[in-house]
């Protein structure tokens, strides 16, 4: 857990994406039609993660946010941001800077 | 084919989108057509019955692992009738120009069709990418033309397009596509369009009209509606039509396309029983 929270990630030029009311849609721009399934939906917590993933802020920063605007416990915020951190590294939309 | 046939002597036209060709001299004289170009079409091609010329370079853009690929070479954009892991030669290449307002066709084996020498796929998807430069969509859709109100009914294989239009059409209603339908926006109201890029069942019409409600179709054991709306809707759109994946300019104008029609189009999901209750179903979701 420490390890995203130390880290500044941006997300990936491949991906579009779109604010819909409190949610986010990605799309990833691709070469194959073997995903083409893989259009993501972001609840309002991911949305906002996503946004706030603009290349300079560290994980722990972001955290900070999710605290002051969430009604949620550190704990709480730490937990969802990592796990929205692996999700999006895992479908390759966000990078570490 | 019902009515209104899109094609006229060198032009294909599909949902307000004109191309033109004219063969080269040498195929022009063999039959018959003269070299007049179309000065109100988008697009204009020339049509070579002979292989094209050779490319350095490619650099992929999209292969859709079977019947096309999509690639750049000496700045064009190359689009060919196979994948380019294929064991088959192409026998079609479209060579487009950046603003493709114009391109070369060459095609070999068979004689380019006079009325479509694009042919499928190479029809489709160059229409997939003009309407990806800000002017609409191509849909997995069933349209129907309910004495003037529009139902698009879209799906995926398998979901009940053809079904439905069958359903529709026997009740005396005009069927625009089962399977193909283009959505594009005129005069801030969304319409639909038929296409000649029929499934199943093969009635069609070429002609257009604004959406009246749109619906996700799905084979159920009772009618059933149920609303669809915001990042939901547009997700379900997405998933039901050919949207230029491998251009993010492209990509993002038709996210916001669909936005804006789920925003305006009032969406559901439906389950159906495919039987003659569901148009009155339909009509008062």
């Amino acid at each position: 857990m420490v390890d995203f929270l130390d880290k500044v990630y941006k997300r990936s030029d491949a991906i579009v994406f779109r604010k819909i009311g409190i949610e986010c849609i990605l799309v990833p721009i691709r070469q194959g039609v073997g995903d083409l399934e893989s259009i993501y939906t972001l609840n309002e917590t991911a949305a906002r993660i996503w946004e706030l993933l603009d290349g300079t802020a560290k994980g722990i920063e972001i955290r900070d946010k999710m605290i002051e605007e969430f009604d949620v416990t550190p704990e709480e915020a730490e937990k969802d941001l990592v796990h929205h951190l692996r999700e999006l590294a895992s479908i390759q939309a966000i990078i570490e800077e | 084919m019902t009515e209104g046939e899109p094609q006229k002597g060198n032009t294909l036209e599909i949902a307000g989108i004109r191309i033109a060709w004219s063969f080269d001299q040498k195929q022009s004289r063999s039959i018959n057509h003269p070299l007049v170009l179309d000065a109100r079409s988008g697009t204009t091609l020339r049509v070579h019955n002979r292989p094209p010329p050779p490319f350095p370079q490619k650099e992929m853009t999209f292969d859709s692992g079977q019947t096309w690929a999509l690639f750049r070479s000496g700045g064009k954009l190359i689009l060919q009738n196979t994948s380019l892991h294929s064991e088959f030669r192409p026998s079609r290449f479209l060579f487009l120009a950046p603003d493709l307002k114009s391109g070369d066709l060459y095609v070999t084996g068979d004689a380019p069709q006079e009325v479509d020498p694009l042919g499928y796929p190479l029809n489709q998807v160059l229409w997939i990418i003009l309407l990806a430069q800000g002017r609409g969509l191509l849909f997995h859709a069933c349209g129907i033309d309910d004495d003037g109100k529009g139902f698009l009914f879209l799906g995926n294989s398998g979901d009940g397009k053809s079904t439905s239009a069958k359903l529709w059409f026997d009740h005396g209603m005009a069927v625009l596509n089962d399977d193909r339908i283009i959505v594009r926006e005129k005069d801030g109201e969304f319409w639909m369009h038929g296409t000649p890029w029929h499934g199943d069942f093969g009635e069609h019409s070429s002609h257009g009209l604004p959406i009246h409600k749109l619906f996700f179709l799905r084979h159920g054991r009772k009618n059933s509606s149920q609303a669809k709306s915001g990042a939901e809707a547009v997700s379900m759109l997405l998933t039901r039509s050919f949207a230029p994946f491998w251009d993010k300019e492209g990509m993002a104008f038709t996210i916001e396309f669909c936005q804006r029609l789920a925003s305006q189009i009032p969406c559901y999901e439906l389950t159906f029983v495919p039987d003659g209750r569901i148009l009155d179903f339909v009509r008062n979701a």
